[in-house]
């Protein structure tokens, strides 16, 4: 980090603050605390919407995925626009005209108080679980690329969230986002510009697109039906639409979003602006990855892009030497193939050109052997897994791209992190007053007091996070774990929604037992078979239902379904 | 729920979208759009090939 990129990353974050402070001045009650006073144009909200969808790692994680695994990824959001049109004709309208403050308080109103308790403390263990992790996970790669000390991450991003987020409520929180968004879209603009631009002389945009291609990054749409591979186009339309509506028509982090605007129309404009927005955006955020694997065909990359985990593997001397070596070899050999299929291509001989495509790619399954003993070694050595997936993209932006630039990619991951974390503090708050304390400790108090108290419960979560972030140093692999853990409740909460909204002859005492029950089927599923988590959310959502419909029919009809 | 809410519950309108005229017609067009754009990305995948 040179000077000018400290002079950015420092002026963007603190533009972003003091920007959504400025915004959300004046007298604040718990209505314009919580719910903004429902004031907020679709487009804020949209942003926002977006923005606390992206987290770091999904711009750190999502260019190496691509580089590793091509540009298929982005079929996961196919199911988003399904999602967003099926919750701008249900969710939203109900929540609006019920008026409420969270998701799960209309689920009193629907059913009952027991089942509106047990889904929201579903919801504080889930999102609390996963709230320093989020905080963490960024700190873990900017720590080891850049050398920062991770208190010094976790505290600082931690500390700036809080700051806004408790002083200036959801109306700091949309409006941070509505900023922190633009720094992302124009930190991604300037990461594939730099990308372009670092190619050599003589490879032109189609050139490297072609090339990608080759390597097989330039895969978006994979037609094939395999329920063991995760990323085709049907499931991401069946899978991606279920984790769709689960997040987006249950998590109070995302709902509180769109409760916020001031009609129903803009509520459903800011959905379906995401349902228009997202899937390029993902396209695009891939798109940088396979360049930057483009731009590694002429420039040789580090065996592991992980440091610690490369420094492991230099330790056994003997062996790293030989797997160098032919890694050495097979980047040579796919260079000159790569330079030999741009020139048949540009003379148009066809058979030269299969000839090279072939030598590239039998040049590339050697460099990615090569690359899979030297991982192995690390692995062997350091006794702690190899992730070099979310250190690609930081190592090229930090060794290559210029100055100002690379502050502007850090203000977009910083921006990233305290988006996603701001979200999840003011939801956790908000369920915390609305759904459980004014709920059940003290229902009559004025409204200052509900102010002040979610102004408490705010600082707490933002401690909460930093307190567990710093713990988290000691899960390592277990990110991914608690990140399985967070799918474990989805399906749950996906099920009692869905029971609302459709099935008006279910009761709450059904209901709460339906949730316990598709709980109870995904904690089955996860620990004694081999289901993918991915499928956690159909099978949860499906249990309750059935669960819920049986017993409601032991029960006989509820009074109000009866009549 | 308590019998007396002292929290502010504001209602909001519901309004036509400001454009195509029916909420049903944006959603067609959503769902137009997504098979568009899966279409587009086929494509791309295609002419990407040398």
């Amino acid at each position: 980090m040179r000077t000018l990129d400290w002079i950015v990353l420092i002026g963007s974050l603190a533009g972003i603050v003091l920007y959504g402070l400025w915004r959300s001045r004046g007298k604040q009650n718990v209505g314009s605390y919580l719910l903004a006073g429902k004031t907020m144009p679709w487009y804020a909200m949209a942003l926002s919407i977006m923005a606390t969808q992206a987290s770091a790692i999904t711009f750190i994680s999502t260019t190496g995925q691509s580089y590793v695994d091509g540009m298929r990824f982005v079929q996961f959001y196919f199911g988003l626009p399904l999602a967003m049109v099926i919750l701008s004709a249900t969710a939203v309208p109900i929540f609006h005209r019920t008026k409420v403050y969270t998701a799960y308080e209309y689920l009193e109103q629907r059913f009952d108080a027991k089942t509106r308790a047990l889904v929201s403390l579903i919801f504080l263990i889930s999102r609390g679980l996963a709230i320093g992790v989020a905080l963490y996970a960024p700190a873990i790669v900017l720590t080891v690329i850049l050398g920062w000390p991770d208190t010094l991450t976790t505290m600082l991003m931690g500390s700036l969230v809080v700051l806004y987020t408790t002083l200036g409520g959801i109306k700091a929180v949309t409006w941070t986002e509505f900023v922190q968004m633009l720094v992302m879209f124009l930190g991604l603009i300037a990461a594939l510009i730099a990308a372009v631009s670092m190619l050599p002389g003589g490879v032109s945009l189609r050139d490297a697109v072609s090339l990608a291609s080759v390597a097989g990054k330039i895969n978006p749409v994979v037609w094939e039906f395999n329920p063991s591979d995760r990323y085709n186009v049907w499931s991401g339309l069946l899978g991606g639409m279920f984790l769709a509506l689960a997040y987006f028509g249950c998590d109070q982090s995302q709902v509180q979003r769109y409760l916020t605007g001031k009609s129903i129309a803009q509520s459903r404009l800011s959905l379906l602006f995401n349902a228009v927005a997202k899937i390029p955006m993902q396209f695009f955020i891939l798109f940088i990855g396979a360049i930057v694997f483009v731009f590694y065909t002429f420039e040789k990359p580090p065996l592991l892009f992980q440091p610690d985990r490369l420094a492991a593997a230099q330790t056994a001397r003997a062996e790293y030497s030989e797997v160098a070596a032919r890694y050495e070899a097979a980047f040579e050999a796919r260079k000159a193939a790569a330079w030999e299929l741009i020139d048949a291509k540009k003379r148009a001989d066809e058979a030269r050109l299969q000839t090279s495509v072939a030598r590239y790619r039998e040049a590339q399954q050697r460099l990615d052997a090569a690359r899979a003993d030297g991982a192995a070694l690390a692995e062997r050595i350091s006794g702690e897994q190899v992730n070099d997936t979310n250190y690609i993209f930081l190592t090229f932006v930090t060794r290559y791209l210029p100055a100002g630039v690379v502050g502007l990619i850090m203000a977009m991951i910083f921006a990233a992190a305290m988006s996603s974390i701001s979200s999840e503090i003011n939801s956790l708050a908000t369920v915390t007053v609305i759904d459980l304390y004014r709920r059940h400790v003290k229902p009559q108090a004025a409204d200052s007091h509900y102010l002040k108290v979610s102004r408490i419960a705010t600082v707490f979560w933002g401690a909460y996070a930093v307190a567990t972030a710093e713990y988290g140093k000691n899960l390592g692999a277990l990110i991914e774990a608690v990140n399985i853990l967070g799918s474990l409740f989805y399906g749950g909460l996906l099920g009692v929604f869905v029971l609302a909204f459709f099935f008006k002859r279910v009761g709450g005492t059904a209901a709460f037992l339906g949730v316990i029950a598709g709980e109870a089927a995904i904690f089955y599923a996860k620990f004694f078979t081999g289901v993918s988590f991915l499928w956690y959310n159909v099978i949860g959502c499906l249990v309750v239902i059935a669960a819920a419909l049986a017993v409601q029919r032991v029960l006989g009809p509820r009074p109000a379904a009866a009549s | 729920m308590p019998e007396h809410d002292p929290i502010e519950r504001r209602e909001v309108p519901d309004e036509p979208p400001p454009f195509l005229g029916a909420w049903r017609r944006i959603y067609v067009s959503v769902l137009v759009y997504l098979a568009a754009i899966i279409a587009l990305f086929y494509l791309f995948e295609l002419l990407a090939r040398p």
